[in-house]
């Protein structure tokens, strides 16, 4: 398994794409830096804008894309038949691929979290749960990539070509975020509901707590919300078992391929 | 036979109501090469990837190594180098790259890396990447990751596609070499009639699936049908003439007016005047000796192969 998992990242040389895609991870805190920054700031505000905009909205649609790259790429390339010659078995081949995939996702998180830490020491921003949000981002790049996963298997199910993925990628993120942003959705406690079954509101149900209300309004819309956030173990809990389901569809979907 | 590295029982596999290969027997020995020889679509193809697990057979047995394939290809598939179909290599890597990936996952030396691409002449340093090769470099980079973990048998699916003459011959030495220094077993299909003549000691004809003749070249080459076509005015008189005079040779009629004698070395002008001293009338003569691709071509039912 090691060694699988090691090819996956000796395959990643000259693929722009993947690199290209960290990139935006270091882009997006400085756009909002620059574009978007205000004088009373706190590095909390920023990180928060961070999981927010580039965890939910970019973050989840890379892990697609490169998910649906990583997957085809043997079928594309006629690699797949050598390497089931040697022989290497589907299920662990994908899992090779998976767990490159919960790596940039762990990456990506953090690497946002440095570079709006780093913003924040130039900004002379007040640092407030600096601590706080490294586990938070840690725990994010793991969480992403379970919200990714529903996503995944389907991109991998239809083995469609990167274009079409990417749309897919982006209308489930998209809908997602419009879903986590909907009181009707979020507003509600944990159990057979939207609210807990779809990966962001969930998400959102759970972050939310670890933000700091500023102003009159957030303080009332975070006292309205403060019922319904999810506990960690909760959180976790649904969001691993949904990708648990979504993973061994994935290598179910893998095996039937044809070398 | 004995001693088969490869062998098939009734191996079949259907696409629906299509048959790609049917009830093929087929036997490949130690330390000598096979080739599979047919017209594109025979099932050539197909065979090759039925013997490693890539297409699962519909039905019948194969072993490999004297052991069932089901079951064991774990221990068995590590033994086999193989080329199937077109050279799949990642093209953002060079060729030593991609050789390194499958080298790490068969768990070989780094040294064999460069052995391997020495075989079939590629660079070991090269910033050449996969998606910039030729089809002849591409080719020999397959063959190179084919010979690189020392397997005991290589199965090669037209193996020499893409190259040039010179690469051609190259490739046909070092798979001799290969069979008589490291005594590994080959089986290698072609279209290719006269590339399986120089390089293969087994051959195997198959078409629409279905194996029509397996044995060495000679005994192929023995069954090319050879002979003499008298064109008389009495068939089976002149057999009777040629039998009593010439020591029985084969002999057969096609009709009243033509007999054909199986035996190419009998003397042709001493027949005409045997046969015209006994009252026999000689219109033609028309000696005839089939070539290997005539056999070829007579099995297949007359489409022939390369």
């Amino acid at each position: 398994m090691v060694d699988l998992f090691v090819c996956e990242i000796l395959k990643l040389r000259r693929r722009k794409l993947f690199f290209l895609a960290v990139l935006t991870a270091l882009f997006f805190p400085l756009a909002f830096n620059v574009l978007m920054g205000k004088p009373n700031d706190t590095f909390e505000d920023q990180i928060t804008v961070c999981y927010q905009f580039t965890g939910y909205l970019i973050q989840i649609p890379l892990i697609v894309v490169l998910a649906a790259q990583l997957f085809s790429q043997e079928q594309e390339s006629g690699a797949l038949k050598n390497l089931l010659c040697v022989p290497v078995a589907r299920a662990a081949l994908a899992t090779g691929k998976l767990l490159l995939l919960l790596l940039f996702s762990m990456v990506y998180s953090l690497s946002g979290y440095l570079t709006t830490l780093c913003f924040a020491l130039l900004r002379g921003l007040p640092l407030g749960g600096v601590a706080l949000h490294l586990l938070l981002s840690a725990a994010c790049g793991y969480l992403f990539f379970a919200a990714a996963m529903p996503c995944v298997l389907l991109v991998v199910f239809l083995n469609k070509s990167t274009l079409i993925c990417v749309i897919i990628a982006f209308f489930y993120a998209t809908l997602n975020y419009i879903l986590a942003m909907s009181k009707p959705v979020i507003f509600q406690p944990t159990g057979l509901n939207m609210g807990t079954l779809l990966p962001l509101p969930l998400l959102q149900r759970w972050l939310t707590q670890f933000f700091s209300a500023a102003g009159e309004q957030s303080r009332a819309y975070h006292a309205a919300f403060s019922p319904y956030f999810s506990s960690t173990p909760a959180c976790f809990a649904v969001l691993s078992a949904e990708a648990a389901l979504c993973l061994a569809a994935i290598v179910r979907v893998y095996n039937r391929r044809e070398a | 036979m004995n001693d088969c590295m490869i062998e098939t029982v009734n191996l079949t596999k259907r696409y629906g109501e299509q048959t790609s290969v049917s009830a093929l027997n087929l036997h490949v020995q130690k330390g000598r090469i096979y080739g599979l020889l047919g017209r594109n679509g025979a099932g050539k193809t197909t065979t090759m990837r039925m013997l490693l697990g890539l297409t699962k057979p519909t039905s019948g047995d194969i072993r490999l190594f004297g052991e069932p394939l089901a079951g064991h290809e774990r221990a068995l598939l590590p033994r086999i180098g193989c080329m199937i179909e077109s050279p799949g290599f990642y093209p953002n890597l060079t060729g030593t790259e991609n050789l390194q990936i499958f080298a790490r996952l068969r768990g070989v030396r780094r040294g064999a890396i460069q052995d391997a691409l020495s075989v079939v002449g590629l660079p070991y340093r090269d910033k050449k990447l996969f998606s910039q090769y030729s089809l002849g470099m591409k080719q020999r980079l397959a063959i190179a990751l084919a010979v690189m973990h020392s397997p005991d048998m290589l199965i090669l699916d037209e193996p020499v596609n893409g190259l040039d003459p010179i690469g051609i011959a190259e490739m046909r030495a070092s798979l001799r070499k290969l069979c008589d220094e490291k005594g590994i077993t080959i089986l290698i299909s072609s279209h290719i009639l006269s590339e399986m003549a120089l390089l293969a000691d087994d051959i195997g004809i198959i078409d629409r699936g279905k194996l029509l003749e397996e044995g060495n070249l000679a005994e192929l080459e023995a069954r090319a049908d050879s002979y003499i076509r008298f064109s008389v005015s009495d068939a089976a008189r002149s057999a009777q003439i040629i039998g009593d005079v010439f020591q029985r040779p084969k002999m057969s009629l096609q009709d009243s007016g033509t007999l054909l004698v199986h035996d190419t070395s009998v003397h042709t002008a001493e027949i005409i005047r045997t046969l015209v001293q006994n009252g026999v009338d000689v219109y033609d003569v028309h000696k005839r000796e089939d070539s290997l691709e005539d056999y070829f071509r007579r099995v297949t039912g007359g489409e022939g192969i390369g």
